[in-house]
C-alpha cells in the first residue's frame, strides 16, 4: 500500500470512529410525558377521559367527566384511593354541581329523577363501576340511578 | 431516530462515501493518470465567475500610488472576447475587484473563502456576520429565516429584499413578500448585501437593504465535488455537484439532501436540485439558464412554550408534533447579457416560479371548555392561560404562489467632457398570483379536511429606474437615481366563514399602489481611504390580505415609507487591515410591524405609524499573517453594530421596537497552516431585546411577552485538508457552549435557539484538468 494510499485508509478510518461517536453522543432524551400534562383517553365509545403524567409516563385513564383546568386535576390514584372527601357526597348522593361529589364522581342529571353523584362505567364493568343501588351501566356510559 | 440506527446510518454513508472515494483514486492510477500535484488549490465547490468574488486585498499606501475610486471608469472597456467567458448575471455590488469601493453606502461581500472557513449548516449562521443584519432560525433546520435589517422588523424576512442572481425569491415579492423558502447556503459562492441608496435599483423593498444570493457558477474546466456530513441530532447532509465544459457551453449540477431530527423533535427533510448552463449566443452575447428544485418536509409548531414549562424544561420538545408544513418550489430563469457596443449593454432577465406550501396546524386554545375532548393538555392547568389544550383537529393552510417576471437592465457608459457617466437604466414587469384554501381537519395529522376559506389573489407590477454613477473627477462618484411602482392589487375571496358556517361568496376587491422611490448616493476619495453617503426615499408596498379586507374592503394599512440617509468610510490603512464604519438614520412615516400580545396572530400586522431608527455599523479585519510575514493564516474580523429602534408617537412613544436589539457584535479567528490544519472561532452577541412595542421586562404567564436576555454564542471548526487527495476532514461544534437562550417569543410563546450540535464531515474535491 503506498504511502498516499495510507494516510488516506488512516484518515477514513478516522472518521468512521468520529460518525460513531457523534452518532451515540449523548442528546437530549425527551420524556413520554412531563409533569402536569394530561393525554385524552377514550373511556367508552361516547365518553373520554384524561390520564396524568407522572414520572415521565402518562397512568390509567380517569373517566369522572372532569376537564383539568376547569375542574380539578383529573389524577387516577385519587379516584381509587377510596378515601372519602370531607363533606361530599359519595356513590350515587344527591347533588346539584361537581364539587359536591366526591373526587371520581361528578354530578349527573338524570331526567325524572334528579341529579345524582355518579361515575363512567362501562357494559362489561358495569358490576364493578356500578354497585347496588345503582342498576347498572346506561347507554351513554354513566351509572344509572336507582 | 434512535441511536443504534443512527449509528447504522451514518457508518453506510461513510462506507458509500469511502467506497466511491478509493474507487476514483483508484480508477486514476488504473488509466495511467500520473499523481496529482502536491498544490492542489483549496477545495471549491467551482470556480467563480469571472473577475474575483473577495473585495480587493488592500494595497500598502506607502508603496503603491493613490488611485481614485473613480479612476478606471475612464480605462478603456473590456474586450468583446472577453463577454463569452463572462457569466450573465445581475449583481447588487458588482462583479469588478473595487465594485464595493464604489458602492455609495454600506455594502458587504462573502465570499467563496468565509463560506469555506465557516462551513455554515444555513444561510442564518452567514447573514449574521453582516454589520446591521439580524437573523432569527425559526425551526432546527433553518426552513425559515426572519432577517431583519437595522431594527426593521424582521418577521419572514418581508421588509428585507431578497434576490438570488438578481432574481425576487419571496413567494409574491409585491403581494405577500414572505419568506417561507430559505435559501440553502450550498447552493451559493457568494452573497451580497447592500444598503443604503444602492437599492433603488432594484426593488420593491427599499427600505433597507438588499441581500443577493449567488449561486454556483459553472466552471471552465471538468470538476466535481463529493460532500457529506453527520451530526447529533440525526443530522445528515450530502451533496454532489459536477460541472464541465461542453465546446462553449459550460455547465453545473448540484443535489443535495439534509435531513435531521431537529433540536426538540422538530424533524426536517430537504432536497435541493440546481441546475445552471451557460452558453455563447452571438459574439457579443451570453445566456445563464438556470432550473431549480426545491423541498421541504418539516415538523414545523407555531405554538412556543409557556412560561413555566421553560422554566421547567427549557429543552422541552415541541408542543405539536403533529404539526407538519411541506413546500415544493420551481424555479426556472435566463438570463441573457447583450453587448451591442463596447458602452452598450442589455442584461435580461425571465424567470418564472412556482411555490406550492401546504401547512397543517394542530388546532389548540388556552380556554378551555368543559365537555370538550382534547387531545392533550401540557402546561400548568390551575394558572389561567398557564396551559394549552390541544385538540384532535387542526388547520390546513394550503396555498399556491406564482411569480413570472421580465427585467431588461440597460448599462451605458458615455463621457461628457471629462465627466464619465455609467447609466443604468431598465424595468420590470411581473405578474405574480396566489390561490388560498384553508380546511378544517377531522384529525391532527390530515392534510384533508372541510374547505372553511378560499380565496385568490393577483398583483401585476410595473417598474422602472434610472440611475446615473457621475465620476466628476477620479475621486469622486455622485450617483443619483429614481425608480417607480406601479402594482396593482386584485383579491377575490370564494368561501368563508358567515355565521359560524362556511358559505360560497365573491367577495372581490382591488387597489392601487404607487411608490416613487428618488436617492442620491456619493462616494469621495481613494480605494484606499474613501467616504460615502446618501439618501433615498424607503418604500415597501403592503400585503395584499392587509391592505384590502377579507370583504372586499380597501384598509388603511398602507406602503411602508422612511427616510434614509447614510455616512460612512471605508479604509485600508495597510496591505493587511481594513476597516470600515457607517452612520444611517431612518424616518419611518408609516412602518408596518407584527402586533405582539396574546390575543394577536402570527399574521396581525398592524400600523406602528412613526418610528426611527438611527445607529452605527462597523467592521474590521486584520490578517495577522500579512502584517508579520506568517507562513500561517491568522485572520481575525470583527463587526459591531448599534441600533436604535424607537416609535416617535402615540402611547409607545420613545419606546424600541420589538425584537430590535440595541448591540450586536460578531467576531472570527481564522487560522490556515500550510500543513492543511485550519480552523474557525466565530463568536456573537445579541444584546437584549424587547417583544412587544409596550416595553414590557416581565415575562407573562404565556411566554409571549417578556424581554429576551443577552445572548452569546460561540461557534467552532476544526479541518485538515489533505492536497494529494482533494480530502477535506472538518469537525464542526455550533453553540459550543451550550448556551441555553430564548430566541424569540412569537408567534405563540418561546422559542429556545438551537442546542449545541457537532458534526462531522468530509469532502472530496476533484479537478479534471489537473489529472490530465
Amino acid at each position: 500500500m503506498t504511502g498516499r494510499a495510507s494516510t488516506v485508509g488512516a484518515l477514513l478510518a478516522l472518521s468512521f470512529v468520529l460518525v460513531i461517536a457523534i452518532g451515540a453522543c449523548g442528546e437530549v432524551d425527551h420524556p413520554a410525558c412531563y409533569p402536569g400534562d394530561y393525554l385524552g383517553c377514550l373511556c367508552s365509545s361516547e365518553v373520554r377521559g384524561f390520564a396524568t403524567c407522572n414520572d415521565g409516563a402518562y397512568g390509567a385513564c380517569v373517566c369522572d367527566g372532569r376537564t383539568p383546568g376547569l375542574d380539578g386535576s383529573a389524577d387516577a390514584t385519587t379516584a381509587d384511593s377510596g378515601v372519602v372527601d370531607a363533606g361530599k357526597k359519595g356513590f350515587l348522593g344527591d347533588c346539584t354541581k361537581n364539587d359536591d361529589c366526591e373526587t371520581g364522581l361528578f354530578c349527573k342529571d338524570f331526567p325524572a329523577k334528579g341529579t345524582f353523584c355518579s361515575r363512567s362505567c362501562t357494559t362489561s364493568t358495569a358490576a364493578t363501576d356500578c354497585p347496588p343501588p345503582s342498576s347498572g351501566c346506561n347507554k351513554d356510559g354513566v351509572c344509572k340511578a336507582p | 431516530m434512535s441511536t443504534r440506527r443512527l449509528t447504522r446510518t451514518t457508518i453506510a454513508i461513510a462506507i458509500v462515501a469511502a467506497g466511491f472515494l478509493l474507487e476514483m483514486e483508484r480508477h486514476a492510477h488504473a488509466q495511467g493518470a500520473p499523481p496529482p500535484p502536491s498544490d492542489i488549490p483549496p477545495p471549491t465547490d467551482v470556480p467563480p465567475a469571472s473577475g474575483p468574488q473577495d473585495a480587493p486585498p488592500p494595497t500598502d499606501q506607502a508603496s503603491a500610488p493613490t488611485t481614485g475610486v473613480a479612476a478606471d471608469d475612464a480605462a478603456p472597456p473590456p474586450s468583446k472576447k472577453a463577454a463569452r467567458d463572462d457569466v450573465a448575471e445581475v449583481r447588487v455590488i458588482g462583479s469588478k475587484a473595487d465594485s464595493l469601493q464604489k458602492t455609495p453606502g454600506s455594502g458587504t461581500i462573502i465570499s467563496q473563502k468565509d463560506l469555506q472557513r465557516a462551513q455554515p449548516v444555513d444561510t442564518a449562521e452567514m447573514l449574521r456576520r453582516v454589520p446591521g443584519v439580524q437573523v432569527r432560525q425559526e425551526y432546527g433546520g433553518g426552513n425559515r429565516i426572519d432577517i431583519s435589517i437595522r431594527g426593521l422588523e424582521g418577521g419572514r424576512s418581508r421588509r428585507v429584499l431578497l434576490l438570488e442572481d438578481g432574481i425576487p425569491v419571496s413567494i409574491n415579492p409585491y403581494s405577500e413578500p414572505d419568506m417561507y423558502y430559505a435559501p440553502v447556503i450550498e447552493r451559493y459562492r457568494g452573497i451580497e448585501v447592500v444598503k443604503g441608496s444602492g437599492n433603488i435599483l432594484f426593488g420593491p423593498q427599499t427600505l433597507a437593504g438588499t441581500i443577493n444570493f449567488l449561486t454556483l457558477a459553472p466552471p471552465d474546466t471538468q470538476r466535481a465535488a463529493v460532500d457529506v456530513d453527520v451530526g447529533t441530532y440525526g443530522y445528515v447532509r450530502g451533496y454532489a455537484n459536477y460541472g464541465d465544459r461542453l465546446g462553449d457551453a459550460r455547465y453545473v449540477v448540484q443535489v443535495l439532501h439534509r435531513r435531521g431530527d431537529g433540536f426538540r423533535d422538530l424533524a426536517f427533510d430537504s432536497t435541493d436540485i440546481l441546475g445552471k448552463l451557460a452558453v455563447p449566443t452571438g459574439a457579443d452575447g451570453t445566456a445563464m439558464i438556470k432550473i431549480g428544485y426545491h423541498r421541504d418536509d418539516a415538523a414545523s409548531d407555531d405554538i412556543g412554550l409557556t412560561a413555566a414549562m421553560y422554566a421547567a424544561e427549557p429543552r422541552r420538545r415541541a408542543l405539536s408534533p403533529a404539526s407538519h408544513l411541506v413546500l415544493d418550489r420551481y424555479d426556472l430563469s435566463v438570463t441573457h447579457e447583450q453587448r451591442f457596443t463596447d458602452h452598450v449593454k442589455l442584461k435580461t432577465l425571465a424567470y418564472a416560479y412556482r411555490t406550492d406550501r401546504i401547512w397543517r396546524r394542530q388546532d389548540y386554545t388556552r380556554s378551555p371548555s368543559r365537555g370538550e375532548g382534547y387531545a392533550y393538555v401540557a402546561g400548568d392547568t390551575n394558572t389561567p392561560g398557564g396551559a394549552i389544550f390541544f385538540r384532535d383537529a387542526n388547520t390546513v393552510l394550503d396555498r399556491t404562489y406564482d411569480v413570472m417576471g421580465l427585467e431588461p437592465r440597460f448599462e451605458i457608459k458615455v463621457r461628457t467632457g471629462p465627466v464619465a457617466h455609467t447609466i443604468d437604466t431598465g424595468g420590470r414587469v411581473l405578474r405574480e398570483t396566489a390561490a388560498y384554501e384553508q380546511r378544517s381537519g377531522g384529525y391532527a395529522e390530515t392534510y384533508a379536511g372541510s374547505l372553511d376559506f378560499e380565496e385568490k389573489h393577483s398583483g401585476t407590477a410595473f417598474a422602472a429606474y434610472l440611475q446615473d454613477k457621475i465620476a466628476f473627477a477620479d475621486n469622486l462618484i455622485v450617483t443619483p437615481g429614481i425608480r417607480v411602482e406601479h402594482l396593482e392589487f386584485n383579491r377575490v375571496v370564494l368561501r368563508q366563514l358567515e355565521g359560524g358556517s362556511p358559505k360560497d361568496v365573491f367577495v372581490e376587491g382591488k387597489k392601487t399602489i404607487n411608490g416613487i422611490v428618488p436617492g442620491i448616493g456619493m462616494v469621495y476619495g481613494t480605494k484606499q481611504l474613501n467616504v460615502f453617503g446618501g439618501l433615498h426615499v424607503g418604500f415597501a408596498p403592503p400585503r395584499v390580505t392587509s391592505s384590502i379586507s377579507a370583504r372586499g374592503i380597501s384598509s388603511d394599512v398602507g406602503a411602508d415609507k422612511s427616510l434614509n440617509y447614510e455616512l460612512g468610510t471605508r479604509t485600508m490603512p495597510s496591505k493587511w487591515s481594513r476597516l470600515e464604519a457607517t452612520g444611517f438614520l431612518s424616518n419611518f412615516s408609516n412602518q408596518v410591524i407584527v402586533a405582539t400580545g396574546p390575543a394577536a396572530g402570527e399574521n396581525n400586522l398592524t400600523d406602528a405609524g412613526s418610528t426611527n431608527l438611527y445607529g452605527i455599523e462597523s467592521a474590521g479585519l486584520v490578517s495577522f499573517d500579512k502584517a508579520l510575514k506568517w507562513p500561517t493564516v491568522v485572520e481575525v474580523g470583527a463587526r459591531y453594530t448599534f441600533s436604535r429602534a424607537t416609535f416617535r408617537h402615540g402611547p409607545n412613544a420613545g419606546n424600541l421596537l420589538p425584537y430590535a436589539p440595541l448591540h450586536n457584535f460578531n467576531a472570527n479567528l481564522d487560522v490556515e497552516h500550510p500543513s492543511g490544519f485550519g480552523g474557525q472561532v466565530a463568536y456573537s452577541f445579541t444584546g437584549a431585546q424587547y417583544t412587544d412595542a409596550a416595553n414590557n421586562v416581565a415575562e407573562d404567564v404565556t411566554g409571549i411577552v417578556g424581554r429576551l436576555d443577552p445572548r452569546h454564542i460561540v461557534d467552532a471548526t476544526l479541518r485538515f485538508k489533505h492536497k494529494p487527495s482533494g480530502l477535506t476532514f472538518r469537525l464542526t461544534a455550533k453553540n459550543l457552549l451550550d448556551a441555553q437562550y430564548i430566541i424569540a417569543r412569537r408567534p405563540e410563546g418561546i422559542f429556545a435557539g438551537a442546542f449545541r450540535q457537532i458534526i462531522f464531515g468530509v469532502r472530496w474535491d476533484w479537478d479534471g484538468a489537473k489529472r490530465e
